[in-house]
């Protein structure tokens, strides 16, 4: 059976490792991009099933990121900000500091999602 | 002209005196002296023409003067009021009759102007004159010390009405001497300032305003800018506590201290999350007509599990149906719901647990009291309750940002939320503007 990949996106290289820490499991392939070039240029070759991004980034935020990503894979936009406001569409825009139960739910569902298909 | 008349009239008797002795003297000399003669002659006409022409015409006079003085003191804008020197009234004009709600008859000869006063004005007023001039002063002696003593004393006083309506007067009083300089009585002219009171009141709470929304918006630009930077360590902190927290082998004591120091970051988020709500901008946020009932009745919903845990039982004294106001419908929920979660609070440990919410229409305003049975708000706090972060609930339980947010949100509708302090019990009266459609 093919592992479920959430690609995380955030420059605080600490909280991005701590995710891939928290969520990685034998069913859940979890990968830490630090700036959102990266995740364009990784796109050319694959494509994760999920992605969580962080809305507060150098050069590029996490709104103008999802305008280049993949309109059909689902994206949470992680932010400590207070109401940012966004233009492209997400699934869901998770305030930090997030429920890890919750992130825990949504890669759960995605995983039997992920079962159920195969 | 009176003067010179008196005058005559004390010197007729006299020069007729003077002359009936010359007479006798001078008839001895079988001469009579044409000047006195004249003299007589002349005073004696006067006197009549005193008499039956001048006075009456002089009466007259008086009259129509008297007459004109009762017409300025009857129509004048000002509450007119005489005593005699003990203090029992001794009239009153047609403007103090507005005021006080008494007629004349039964004030006059019956009460002392305490009894549309209030007492403890009076007794706060003798107490500063007591001080001010180092002696014993009390009762109707408050009015009256400074006019005694010829000194201009005008002071605000409110009068209480027959029907205990309330107004404020500015009131001076002076002493009313006879022609000894002996003092008869005293009058007191009052003006009714309640006009100017309320402006003065407008502009403070225009003020008042001002000077919060310029807060909260510094405190919303602040707290944006803040929330990202303590969110994102915060975030690394919880992670962390969570992958610390996998590890099988660790002690009891150690998993105890972990949880506590979980509930800590809850509580720093709630109030960055608490902040949140200040950084609201009005754009594109959905404004429209709301029913200021329905918002109440749902606020009343949403409660209803907290309110019956805590056996607090919400009165809707009245229903106004088809009342608009212009504005958002989850933030004006959010005050309701944060002042009736207060009022809980608040009164949950009280014997006497009820929260009456009512609303009233004046003119253009929509008036909602929401009152509990708490016994007000004390004195020397009520200035800081509607700054950020100031609380009077136990650590950890209120972030001290209800009521500072929910002026801001009212105010933001061109409303004013205030704490009555003329009712007893805790009241808090939030006034927005009625909208029409």
């Amino acid at each position: 059976m093919k592992k479920v990949t959430a690609w995380v996106i955030d420059d605080e290289i600490e909280l991005g490792e701590l995710f891939v820490d928290l969520f990685s499991s034998p069913e859940c392939y979890v990968v830490h991009f630090n700036n959102p070039n990266e995740v364009i240029n990784a796109l050319k070759k694959e494509s994760p099933d999920l992605f969580f991004i962080d809305y507060r980034m150098p050069k590029m935020d996490g709104d103008e990121l999802a305008k280049f990503l993949p309109k059909n894979i689902p994206k949470y936009l992680i932010t400590g900000e207070i109401n940012p406001q966004v233009k492209s569409e997400f699934t869901e825009i998770l305030q930090k500091p997030y429920k890890i139960e919750k992130v825990f739910q949504i890669l759960e569902s995605l995983i039997s999602q992920n079962k159920e298909s195969a | 002209m009176h003067f010179i008349f008196k005058i005559f009239l004390i010197i007729i008797p006299l020069e007729l005196l003077i002359h009936s002795f010359l007479e006798i003297v001078l008839t001895n000399k079988n001469q009579l002296n044409p000047l006195f003669d004249a003299l007589l002659l002349s005073i004696l006409s006067a006197y009549p023409l005193y008499l039956f022409v001048i006075n009456p015409l002089k009466n007259q006079e008086t009259f129509q003067q008297n007459q004109k003085l009762k017409a300025i003191i009857k129509s004048a804008k000002f509450s007119i009021i005489t005593t005699d020197v003990l203090g029992t009234i001794t009239s009153i004009n047609s403007e103090a009759e507005r005021i006080l709600e008494y007629s004349p008859d039964e004030l006059i000869g019956n009460y002392s102007p305490s009894i549309f006063h209030d007492i403890e004005e009076i007794n706060a007023e003798a107490q500063v004159l007591s001080k001010e001039f180092n002696e014993e002063i009390s009762g109707f002696k408050t009015f009256t010390c400074k006019a005694n003593k010829d000194l201009y004393y005008e002071k605000e006083w409110t009068y209480i009405s027959k029907g205990r309506k309330k107004t404020p007067i500015l009131l001076s009083i002076t002493a009313l001497k006879d022609q000894d300089g002996t003092i008869v009585g005293y009058l007191g002219i009052g003006k009714d300032i309640s006009k100017e009171k309320e402006l003065e009141k407008k502009k403070e709470e225009e003020k008042n305003k001002l000077f919060h929304i310029s807060r909260m918006s510094s405190l919303g630009e602040l707290s944006a800018g803040v929330a990202h930077e303590i969110n994102n360590p915060l975030t690394i902190v919880v992670a962390n506590l969570e992958l610390l927290k996998r590890d099988t082998t660790l002690l009891e004591s150690s998993l105890k201290r972990m949880n506590s120091i979980e509930n800590s970051i809850s509580r720093i988020s709630k109030i960055v999350s608490g902040l949140k709500k200040y950084s609201i901008t009005s754009d594109n946020e959905t404004l429209k007509s709301v029913e200021i009932n329905k918002i109440i009745e749902s606020s009343i919903n949403l409660v209803d599990f907290k309110s019956k845990k805590n056996s607090v039982s919400i009165i809707k004294e009245s229903n106004i149906n088809n009342v608009y106001v212009f504005g958002n419908e989850c933030e004006l929920e959010q005050v309701f719901l944060n002042l009736i979660n207060n009022s809980i609070d608040a009164i949950s440990l009280l014997n006497e647990k009820w929260i009456k919410i009512s609303m009233n229409i004046n003119k253009e305003t929509i008036i909602i009291s929401v009152i509990d049975s708490g016994n007000g708000i004390d004195k020397h706090i009520d200035h800081k309750l509607f700054d950020p972060f100031f609380t009077t609930k136990e650590v950890g339980k209120g972030t001290g940002l209800g009521l500072s947010i929910s002026k801001g949100i009212i105010e933001k509708h061109n409303g004013f939320l205030n704490l009555n302090k003329d009712v007893v019990n805790t009241c808090f009266e939030i006034r927005l503007p009625i909208f029409k459609k």
